[in-house]
């Protein structure tokens, strides 16, 4: 019984870190987006000293969690977020804005897949 | 990370079904579900360790479920002969009054020159001697020989004999074990006692056994040699 006892106060345990895991990855991915969102908007508007300064703000929150995410996730692929993140800034320009675009789409991406990997989904358990 | 607690309890029941697909003779002296585990486990904490880009926490939470899994099944098992069955199986009769269940055998999947591997790996030469041999639910094989072939005990031989005591290490090392004092009821000064009668010093002791009768068998340090 004891066994029994212990052994459901560590699966409790276990479940607690990854409720809390999943939180924290998905806020994180919420701000991180808003901010790339108003990013964007910005450069339609063609207003780019806006754009660069939420996603310099994107790039900052990432660089501030990217080590404590290092717990929930694969690092090869926060790694390979940061450095996209990381890429889209110098872009939000008038000359390179179909780069901007892109690049932007792509962190987007990958920060969906990101957050992906940590729900309930039919297609993360096979 | 919910992903790998779920992962991990479909993998458990997938390798499970498969180790008890695969029969008794692959299983060697473990119950399925103890093999499942330590497959499990041993790949699991081996993931982590060996990708560096996977967090710890992955490995840790797949083993701890694992860990839940095992105790909460074990428990089901204790309480159901359905789930024991189910989990490990049931063993098998293979030879009755010397005679091989063909049938039996053919079920389990083994060949009569396995069977008779398995015999002579239990001192049984002649299967004519067996009285029973039954494949347990880890694949060992258990054999009670003939009446008359079993060899005599103190009891068929009415010799008189003192109780069997358990000779416990009393030292180790040189140092006292309170845990093998409290077993036998003495203190530590019984054991200098019976040291000093010899002319040694505790520290200078690398074994020291003793059983409840107080017969002591004494190994010094090399050193002391």
């Amino acid at each position: 019984m004891k066994r029994l006892v212990l052994s459901l106060v560590l699966l409790g345990v276990v479940l607690l870190v990854c409720y809390y895991g999943v939180s924290f990855v998905t806020s994180t991915y919420k701000e991180i987006t808003n901010q790339l969102d108003l990013g964007t908007e910005y450069a339609k508007n063609e207003n780019f000293k806006a754009a660069q300064e939420h996603i310099k703000k994107a790039e900052k929150l990432y660089t501030s969690r990217e080590q404590f995410m290092a717990a929930f996730v694969n690092h090869g692929i926060l790694d390979e977020i940061g450095q996209t993140i990381s890429g889209v800034a110098p872009l939000a320009n008038k000359d390179s804005l179909p780069e901007f675009f892109s690049l932007m789409s792509e962190a987007k991406t990958a920060l969906a897949h990101l957050r992906n990997d940590h729900i309930f989904l039919i297609g993360n358990l096979f | 990370m919910f992903i790998t607690v779920y992962r991990t309890i479909i993998l458990y029941i997938v390798v499970i079904i498969s180790i008890r697909l695969m029969g008794k003779r692959q299983i060697g002296d473990m119950q399925p579900s103890e093999l499942v585990i330590t497959l499990l486990i041993s790949e699991i904490a081996a993931m982590p360790l060996q990708d560096t880009d996977q967090p710890i926490l992955f490995g840790v939470s797949a083993i701890f479920t694992i860990v839940v899994i095992e105790i909460l099944v074990s428990i089901l098992a204790l309480k159901s002969f359905f789930v024991r069955k189910m989990l490990s199986g049931k063993s098998a009769i293979l030879i009755k009054d010397g005679i091989i269940d063909q049938k039996e055998l053919k079920k389990v999947r083994m060949t009569v020159l396995d069977l008779v591997e398995m015999l002579r790996g239990q001192q049984v030469f002649d299967i004519a001697t067996v009285s029973f041999a039954v494949l347990e639910t880890g694949g060992s094989l258990s054999v009670l020989l003939k009446s008359k072939e079993q060899p005599a005990t103190v009891g068929d031989l009415k010799v008189q004999k003192g109780p069997a005591e358990l000779p416990l290490p009393v030292i180790s090392d040189g140092k006292i074990l309170a845990e093998s004092l409290k077993a036998l009821g003495i203190d530590e000064g019984t054991v200098t006692v019976k040291l000093a009668k010899r002319g040694i010093k505790p520290k200078n002791v690398f074994l020291m056994t003793l059983d409840s009768a107080g017969k002591a068998e004494i190994v010094k340090k090399e050193s002391i040699l």
